[in-house]
């Protein structure tokens, strides 16, 4: 379009939105995820309830890179986090899911801040060096602190959070659900102030600033959230397998959680979530046998991905500029 | 004057000798300007003369070495830009800074973001409270691209539009606040000349008794039609100001802009 | 206590300068890549433990037999190809996005650790210096051939560095380059050709470091690249965009987490250098050889 007098189509309505074809499928998605318990093995139930659990650990990632062009190698640490929130809390106090969620979250928002806080000024690569030597320090600390991590074993989570109810089903509800929450409550920040506020000092720093958003509030904001939803997503997985321990929160699974986002094209709704949190739970187990092609393989698709993507947003900018006269 | 005034009393933004200097080079040279309401003021000079150097000092980019900055009574010498912006100053981008992610109407909501009141509940959270301040906000951002007569492109995205309806855009955003002034960048480089008519007219519209408006360009016939005063710049000092009339006749402008130093 | 500390402290001091001397050569890699192309390669360490494994291939007969001069020039030549090749894979992101050349250098990272996995599996191995071995004790701190070797390879290495830097039009380029990249695209200057000398000295570099470290303890497919967030951490303490800095800084980081784990915990090293990144990032944002400038804000 070359001038005003073509754009004179009104604006869309916004009731129309919901009955876009992409929403009509992500319920009929959520639908079949709720029946399917019914019909579906054990094994399967168990998976699935894992892989709800670290697609939020997904988002948690893909929440950094959209809104705050951010890329972190140190998110085991805040799912290890919560998942050990949840399961230091069962032992010493022998509360449940329902207080260990909150705590948390909450040991999430204030790591996520006190961690960004030292770099909220400064390029972004500052602050994935700084990840790195988080998902490093981690498991050092997990080991060495027995008395409440009980070290190299760790521990078991056998609470129920429902006490009373089957113990597969109710783990498989409560990940769908929270992760289903997770998905609305990111879908409403989209629209939100901080939400626009979030991605214009993404996209021109500079620029947001004179509209009273500052960089460092951008960046302690993105990275305070998005621990927060890392050590949900820990609590889910703990409680989804059962147990933590150092093995699974190493610069591996933080690199995994990375590959996960990347390949669920760090899109921040149900079906991207459910893929990359697939991606975390299945691929490992079925590339159990492809042992030392592991990393190439995790590496070809960080790259692939990456380089594909920016391609792609070349190809379209010339497309687009050739098109217009 | 004191330091607080009340809002409704028209406010002036006023700089008085402000020295900046990279390492060695000299870019302003004790410069003043005292930017008045209600009228479109017009700073301008060849390429180099400082011009983008004093617009970045009033909007807090830059910070002069010497002088004093206030608006209305209150100093700025030592505020940041984002501190600037809560007394009422906005501004537009000679480069255009609109987010690619949102839509036009979503870009011009986030020159309402010092007015939301909204906590981070309400980000994630359908709450009433919020539910009714983000109605308002759109409101308000239509009502501001409704000033500049852009309403149907509110819901596209940026990408999708010529440069001309971005630049209304990036000054809907800028408007969309009620600030009490508005520093524009250089607003007509890249448009075309029917594309620089058009921000004329709208520009020409934004006019209020109580609003500071300073455009900075290099587009002498635009500023000479377009302002009521005019500052010209060159090498770092203010060689003349005055009305477009004043300053046409003007025999150092005549020979600066003739000499054929202008690009 | 006193007494202890006397006699403890000069050891402590002269072993954390010789494994500082090797952090800084890890850092300077990292810093000459940043400098030229702002990428943070987090593919350094992996391709400097490949390197590591190839020299041991080459000398070893597991992949030839070559003496240990032959397989160093063997694997200078293939790290040189590896890097060439990384740096063409990003080349079309360097600059785009800071995000996407992170991700894009991590995921080579991967493959390089991949390949050092499938080709050399999970063996263990010893690859030592050719160097006489002798030691000689000065003021109570033992100083072995080692040690000197690391001292001499590194103030070689950073001198003909400074030299390049200094004096050959390339180095000019490249200071050109890092000071403003844009700038200097429109003065003619072929940025390629600098990001890939950068990216070329950077893989040397990693293959020096890796050289020196692996005779300290062995060389296993995870060796080297565990000594990456001691590259990192003296690259922050260095400022990231200064070479003197990242030497200065791998030297501190050195003396610090040697101190560190003698009086405190050896446990807790990585917590300790997360402590210092974080501290540093908060207080000395450009390192701690920053020079403040004014102007703008």
């Amino acid at each position: 379009m070359s001038d005003l007098t073509q754009t004179e189509t009104p604006p869309q309505p916004f009731a129309n939105r919901a009955l876009d074809p992409k929403t009509l499928a992500t319920v009929a998605l959520v639908g079949l995820l709720l029946v399917l318990p019914f019909g579906a093995g054990g094994y399967l139930i168990y998976s699935l309830s894992l892989c709800f659990a670290n697609a939020i650990g997904v988002l948690s990632v893909s929440v950094l890179v959209r809104y705050g062009g951010e890329v972190s190698i140190g998110h085991s640490f805040f799912v290890a986090l919560g998942a050990y929130a949840v399961a230091i809390l069962e032992k010493q106090a022998g509360v449940g899911f329902f207080v260990g969620l909150p705590v948390a979250a909450l040991a999430g928002l204030v790591g996520g801040l006190v961690f960004a806080y030292p770099s909220r000024r400064l390029s972004g690569i500052y602050l994935a060096v700084s990840t790195m030597a988080l998902a490093l320090a981690l498991p050092e600390i997990l080991v060495h602190s027995e008395r409440f991590t009980g070290g190299f074993e760790g521990l078991y989570v056998a609470l129920d959070p429902l006490a009373g109810l089957p113990k597969a089903p109710q783990r498989y509800y409560l990940a769908l659900a929270l992760l289903v929450l997770v998905c609305l409550a990111l879908a409403r920040l989209r629209k939100s102030p901080q939400g626009l506020a979030l991605l214009m000092a993404r996209a021109h720093p500079r620029a947001a600033e004179a509209f009273g958003i500052t960089r460092g509030w951008a960046r302690i904001s993105v990275f305070a959230l998005s621990a927060t939803l890392a050590s949900m997503s820990g609590a889910m997985v703990a409680v989804a397998s059962s147990a933590v321990s150092p093995n699974s929160f190493t610069l591996w699974s933080a690199i995994f959680l990375l590959v996960g986002s990347v390949v669920s094209l760090n899109g921040l709704t149900l079906v991207p979530a459910l893929v990359g949190g697939a991606f975390l739970t299945l691929v490992p187990n079925y590339l159990a046998g492809a042992g030392d092609w592991v990393p190439v393989l995790y590496g070809a698709v960080l790259l692939g991905v990456t380089l594909a993507v920016n391609s792609a947003s070349d190809l379209r900018r010339i497309l687009t500029r050739g098109g217009r006269p | 004057m004191t330091a607080i005034e009340n809002r409704s009393v028209p406010q002036r933004l006023r700089a008085e000798n402000l020295r900046l200097s990279f390492g060695a080079v000299q870019v302003l040279k004790d410069v003043s300007v005292d930017l008045e309401p209600g009228r479109i003021t017009g700073l301008i000079g060849p390429n180099g003369a400082g011009k983008t150097s004093l617009f970045n000092c009033l909007t807090g980019l830059y910070r002069a070495q010497l002088g004093r900055i206030a608006f209305g009574g209150v100093p700025l010498e030592t505020l940041p830009p984002h501190r600037r912006a809560a007394l009422g100053i906005s501004r537009s981008f000679q480069h255009m800074a609109l987010c690619p992610d949102l839509t036009v109407l979503e870009n011009v909501m986030v020159g309402l973001t010092l007015e939301r009141r909204s906590g981070w509940a309400n980000a994630f959270l359908p709450l009433p409270s919020g539910t009714r301040e983000d109605a308002m906000a759109r409101r308000k951002a239509l009502a501001a691209l409704e000033s500049l007569g852009i309403t149907a492109v509110a819901e596209i995205l940026p990408a999708e539009l010529p440069p001309g309806t971005l630049r209304l855009v990036e000054i809907a955003r800028a408007m969309a606040g009620n600030p009490k002034a508005l520093l524009l960048d250089e607003p007509a480089a890249g448009l075309n000349a029917v594309e620089t008519r058009d921000l004329m007219r709208a520009l020409q519209r934004l006019i209020r008794p109580d609003l500071v408006v300073v455009v900075v360009e290099h587009d002498m016939d635009l500023i000479m039609q377009l302002c009521d005063r005019i500052y010209v710049l060159s090498f770092g000092q203010i060689i003349a100001h005055g009305t477009p009339a004043e300053v046409r006749a003007d025999p150092e402008v005549v020979r600066i802009y003739l000499g054929g130093d202008d690009d | 206590m006193l007494k202890t500390l006397v006699g403890d402290l000069p050891p402590l001091l002269w072993s954390g300068i010789v494994s500082g001397c090797l952090y800084g050569l890890g850092a300077l890699g990292l810093v000459m890549i940043y400098k030229s192309s702002r990428v943070v390669n987090f593919a350094h360490g992996n391709l400097a433990g490949l390197a590591a494994f190839l020299v041991y291939g080459f000398s070893s007969g597991g992949l030839a037999n070559l003496s240990w001069g032959g397989a160093v020039a063997t694997a200078v030549a293939l790290v040189a190809c590896i890097a060439v090749l990384s740096y063409a894979l990003i080349a079309p992101i360097v600059f785009k996005s800071d995000l996407a050349s992170t991700i894009a250098t991590l995921g080579i990272g991967l493959i390089l650790q991949g390949a050092i996995q499938l080709v050399f599996g999970a063996e263990i191995v010893n690859l030592d210096l050719p160097i006489p071995r002798f030691g000689l004790s000065l003021a109570g701190v033992r100083i072995t051939s080692y040690d000197l070797t690391v001292l001499v390879v590194t103030l070689l290495i950073i001198g003909s560095l400074f030299l390049v830097i200094e004096r050959t039009r390339l180095g000019i380029a490249f200071r050109a380059t890092s000071s403003n990249p844009f700038a200097s695209r429109v003065c003619g200057l072929d940025l390629r050709r600098v990001h890939l000398f950068s990216w070329l000295v950077s893989a040397v570099l990693g293959l020096v470091a890796a050289l020196l470290i692996v005779p300290t303890t062995f060389l296993s497919s995870t060796t080297v690249s565990s000594f990456m967030l001691q590259a990192f951490t003296a690259a922050v303490v260095g400022g990231f965009a200064s070479l003197p800095g990242a030497a200065l800084g791998g030297i501190l980081v050195g003396i610090a987490t040697n101190l560190f784990s003698f009086y405190v915990s050896p446990e807790f090293m990585n917590s300790f250098l997360l402590a210092v990144i974080l501290v540093t990032l908060n207080f000395f944002p450009d390192g701690l050889l920053a020079r403040r400038s004014g102007g703008r804000v």
